[in-house]
């Protein structure tokens, strides 16, 4: 216990430093390092001249490319030699002898540690206070591979993966602009998860950027494992069930928000990317509506808002028309559900809830297995169970085809995260109308409404272009109707205002 | 990018300006220039919009004069006397709200929830709005900028699927027909007429803040919303007349709503448009008395103090924070127990009166006492005139029986077989115990016979001997056959208390050998205009 109190503060930061006594420098790292069986330590003796010289090398086995070290510093360090006795040895390796250009010089061992964590080796020099760390990250790594959470149809297929560095490479290759910044930082007392600030420095406005800088010190916390975690603390408004980030696999839809004037946020191990400032408009984008014709994009869209609203009403308004006023259902379609009700046990809103709670049941389920019988327990859920429970009289056959449609309609939205707050506030609705009928839905949307109108992502109204627009004609030339690439000539609104323009004809004489 | 600032856009204005004005007259104003001034009815609209646009000009000359917000100018003229005023605003504002709620609560009750108590339709509307309240001016301006459509496209399709109903010819006579010359006008009526429409739209007294809470006052815009609402009253009141007649919509104060169920979807594929319609009308509701609270909630924040001393004492002081959060729920209250005497018969006549004589004229007057005090500076005669005012404002069924049951334990009634004469009723009731849809199986039916005074007597006698509903929503067709043509007008003016029976029901109605078919809804309206049946 007091060997830690000497060692970490409140702040889990090491509080000692390095010495020119390498001895106590070994100590001290071993210390550090005590029963952490995966932390390779060697101390190395040099022969320099007419005397031997000492370095401790520290590294993770398995986080490291073990060949990369033996071949750029253990034994260009221990063979080849070509320096001078007089020069100081750390000199002679960072200026000479180490064979890689990604070393340099770490005075704080807390640092030190922390890149020894992360992957990077470690060099411990006699008669030098600071330490050399090295580049050599070798993570265990899945390959970059199809994107299957958001398919497309067209365009590039490739998605993030949990590798920080990979993420922001696939982002880099998109933009071969030196004006897309990189910053980055560690977030997380334990788990010191990198994350980095991607954004166009002269397209991205100056205070969003500090907004998201100011949210990201704002807390400490232990440990950041995914992009969601980190997503819920940057918000403002933790009960509302929107997100006011998007987050993405693709690293083309980054690409083109970072081109907006957005800013994105990259963390390691997790595939997803943040981008903030985002709306309820661009959470029912996809990439392929820029991809394709204008007006196939268009209607795909137009499909997408009318799926939105099917997927949130269509259970509640079922219950409000059958259970409050059926005056509104054509005669004969009146009689089918009736006389489809007829034998069934249960009223309309157990009806509606069972299988409502069968459908989350057979998602969640196939979720949690393995992709071949995920799909096995669709087939079984869907159509065996479904049918059975129609013949044995505890639904009827038009609630199946309510909650089957309803639940088409949530996954035609692009973003899993907003199809799931789709599917939970569904739930509210079915609620509210099997309350009060049609009022009790219109009360229900409008408390929605509400609470949408008010919500804002970073300063930017979250239903905007439907409000707080009005100033320009061009908002409205990427909401449901997707312009013409051609005639999209100016960023959003939320872009830096002397970046406006994205698009202009090319003069002859230039 | 979006500041806080307590601005809302030159649209936010609009709509907001058009949300809060036009849900209340557009239903209202026909039955009341029908029901008080019978055949001049037309003109008394002209009156009382020609009073509106006068008062309009008064509201926005007082918007550009309180530039920095009227409730600021309140604040920084009044000092301590400012309380009175903001009380006497307070207690006006959920006294008008509470009338609204009173009667929103009752044609929700009569159309949409016939087995609900009233008085949990108004409560629970009340907290909803009191959520919508309870944001500063921006986020409202954001809220009615999205529902705005959620209100009009609804009215515009109304508009436009029922206007095959109105008979275009005969409009103009509908209108003015009735009225021979000047000289025969009764303008006192008129003139009375006219001030009650003027203050049925008076709530154009909003403008006067979010006009002023415009970054940019324009009287372009002013006059827009002041266009939008003139030409939105004047094109509903022409659908209800032209539709209805101005004998049935002035017949009761709900009977307006019957106009929606002259729309008719395409290809049927909504039976009836005047449900829906009817939900989407809840949204205008919503924006005039969430409205009222959110100016009541401003007032009562500027009593307190609270917008001055959160930047003195900061956003975490207690007592800031209790006062904040009491606000709302006290003006709940207050207004529930408005709601309340407005049902009770003695005080309901006495606010009524107030309503009448009193409101509108301090809607004019406490602006100009704001103004006089920021000229002259001499702050006791404005609480004396605060005071004046304060004293001239002091001295100022539940549920309805619907069995409800579900769809399939109801009986449909197909057809209906009504005979006056002899008070027979035939009920042609769809038997579904066979059916496997319209195009496999030919609809049976089940015949019921009661002897009855009523359609209501005979749906008495049906009970007595069935438990399943009596559905009569989908009634087909029916027949009526009479040999007194006054027992028949009774029967269809019993047809139209029930909510349930579509107007749009073809009913043949035999005579003898007399024999001629007609909708439900010109039957109506020829009884109404005390017209022949056939």
């Amino acid at each position: 216990m007091d060997k830690f109190q000497e060692l970490y503060n409140d702040d889990n930061k090491i509080i000692a430093n390095l010495s020119y006594n390498l001895d106590e420098n070994i100590k001290l790292v071993k210390m550090i390092f005590d029963r952490c069986g995966d932390v390779v330590q060697k101390t190395f003796l040099l022969e320099r001249g007419t005397r031997d010289k000492r370095v401790h090398v520290i590294y993770i086995d398995g986080l490291t490319n073990n060949t990369l070290i033996e071949d750029t510093i253990i034994k260009p360090l221990s063979y080849e030699w070509r320096g001078e006795e007089s020069e100081e040895l750390w000199k002679s390796i960072l200026y000479r002898e180490a064979q890689t250009t990604d070393i340099k010089r770490q005075p704080s061992l807390d640092l030190a540690v922390a890149s020894v964590l992360k992957g990077d080796t470690v060099l411990l020099v006699e008669d030098f206070n600071e330490a050399l760390v090295i580049s050599s990250k070798r993570y265990p790594l899945r390959s970059i591979s199809e994107n299957d959470s958001e398919l497309g149809l067209r365009g590039p297929k490739d998605s993030f993966n949990e590798g920080f560095r990979n993420c922001t490479a696939l982002i880099r290759r998109r933009i071969k602009d030196s004006r897309l910044k990189v910053e980055q930082g560690t977030i997380g007392q334990r788990t010191r998860t990198d994350y980095a600030l991607m954004y166009l420095e002269d397209v991205a406005r100056p205070e969003l950027l500090e907004e998201l800088r100011k949210r990201i010190d704002k807390y400490e916390i232990d440990g950041i494992f995914d992009s969601g975690m980190a997503e819920h603390i940057l918000e403002d408004n933790w009960f509302s069930p929107f997100p006011v980030f998007q987050a993405t696999t693709r690293p083309d839809k980054v690409a083109s928000g970072i081109l907006e004037g957005r800013v994105a946020l990259v963390f390691d191990n997790s595939p997803e990317v943040l981008i903030a400032p985002t709306n309820f408009n661009m959470l029912l984008q996809a990439s392929d509506d820029y991809y394709n014709r204008w007006a196939v994009g268009t209607f795909s869209r137009f499909i997408r808002y009318i799926a939105a609203f099917l997927a949130i009403t269509f259970p509640g308004l079922y219950i409000a028309v059958t259970v409050y006023h059926s005056e509104i259902i054509p005669t004969k379609l009146m009689y089918a559900i009736a006389s489809a009700r007829s034998m069934v046990t249960f009223p309309i809103i157990v009806e509606i809830l069972i299988m409502e709670f069968l459908f989350e049941l057979l998602r969640e389920a196939g979720i949690r297995l393995p992709g071949p019988l995920g799909n096995t327990i669709g087939v079984v859920g869907g159509l065996i169970v479904g049918q059975a429970a129609v013949d044995a009289g505890i639904v009827s056959t038009i609630v199946v085809i309510v909650v089957a449609l309803t639940a088409i309609a949530s996954f035609a939205i692009p973003n899993e995260e907003f199809a799931s707050i789709f599917r939970l506030l569904k739930f509210f609705l079915i609620i509210t109308s099997a309350a009060w009928g049609l009022y009790g839905f219109i009360l229900g949307l409008l408390v929605l409404a509400v609470h949408l109108s008010e919500l804002k992502s970073f300063g930017v109204p979250y239903m905007l272009p439907v409000v707080a627009g009005g100033e320009s004609s061009d908002e409205r030339q990427d909401f449901i109707m997707r312009s013409p690439i051609k005639t999209m000539t100016y960023r959003p609104i939320w872009s830096s205002k002397k970046q406006m323009r994205r698009l202009k004809r090319r003069r002859k004489s230039d | 990018m979006y500041l806080e600032n307590n601005k809302i856009s030159e649209r936010q204005s609009f709509r907001i300006g058009v949300m809060e004005n036009i849900a209340v007259g557009i239903m209202t104003v026909p039955y009341i220039t029908s029901s008080m001034s019978g055949k001049y009815h037309f003109i008394s609209l002209l009156v009382g919009l020609i009073m509106l646009f006068l008062y309009s000009l008064i509201i926005y000359f007082y918007s550009r004069i309180f530039s920095e917000g009227y409730i600021n100018a309140i604040e920084e003229n009044l000092g301590r006397g400012r309380v009175v005023l903001e009380l006497i605003y307070i207690l006006r504002y959920l006294l008008r709200g509470a009338i609204i709620l009173l009667y929103f609560g009752s044609i929700i009750q009569e159309f949409l929830l016939r087995s609900y108590s009233r008085w949990g339709l108004i409560i629970v509307f009340l907290l909803v709005c009191s959520y919508g309240a309870l944001r500063n001016i921006e986020k409202r301006g954001r809220l009615l900028e999205l529902l705005f459509w959620w209100l009009v496209v609804p009215l515009i399709l109304v508009a436009v699927f029922s206007i095959t109903n109105i008979d275009w010819d005969a409009l103009p006579k509908t209108l003015m027909g009735d009225v021979e010359s000047v000289k025969s006008l009764d303008f006192l009526l008129i003139g009375k007429t006219g001030y009650t429409v003027f203050l049925v739209l008076s709530t154009v007294e909003l403008l006067m803040y979010s006009l002023a809470s415009q970054k940019k006052n324009t009287w372009e815009n002013a006059l827009k919303i002041l266009v939008w609402i003139i030409i939105s009253v004047l094109l509903a009141y022409i659908f209800i007349i032209g539709i209805l007649g101005y004998r049935w919509a002035g017949s009761e104060s709900t009977s307006v709503f019957n106009v929606m169920e002259a729309s008719a979807f395409p290809g049927k594929a909504v039976e009836r448009m005047d449900y829906p319609v009817l939900a989407f009308w809840i949204i205008g509701i919503f924006a005039i008395v969430s409205g009222y609270l959110f100016y009541a909630k401003e007032h009562a924040r500027s009593m307190f103090g609270i917008n001055k001393e959160e930047n003195v004492l900061g956003e975490k002081n207690r007592y800031l924070r209790l006062v904040k959060f009491l606000i709302m729920p006290v003006l709940i209250v207050i207004t529930l127990g408005f709601v309340w005497c407005w049902t009770n018969r003695d005080i309901g006549r006495y606010f009524a009166k107030y309503m009448l004589w009193i409101d509108v004229g301090l809607s004019i007057l406490l602006p100009l006492i704001v103004l006089i005090a920021r000229k002259i500076h001499y702050k006791k005669i404005v609480i004396t005139g605060l005071m004046f005012c304060l004293c001239v404002l002091s001295g100022c069924k539940d549920k309805l029986n619907n069995r409800q049951l579900s769809l399939e334990n109801r009986d449909y009634v197909v057809t209906m077989e009504l005979d006056a004469s002899k008070e027979n009723f035939i009920f042609q009731v769809a038997d579904l115990s066979d059916y496997k849809g319209a195009s496999k199986t030919q609809l049976k039916t089940n015949e019921f016979k009661f002897q009855g005074k009523s359609i209501k007597e005979a749906i008495e006698k049906y009970y007595e001997k069935n438990e399943r509903q009596l559905d009569l929503s989908h009634v087909e067709s029916m027949t009526i056959k009479y040999e007194n043509a006054e027992d028949a007008k009774l029967l269809i003016m019993e047809m139209e208390d029930f909510s349930s029976i579509s107007k749009s029901v073809e009913v043949e109605l035999n005579k003898g050998d007399e024999q001629s078919k007609k909708i439900l809804r010109e039957l109506i309206k020829s009884v109404y205009a005390g017209e022949e049946l056939m």
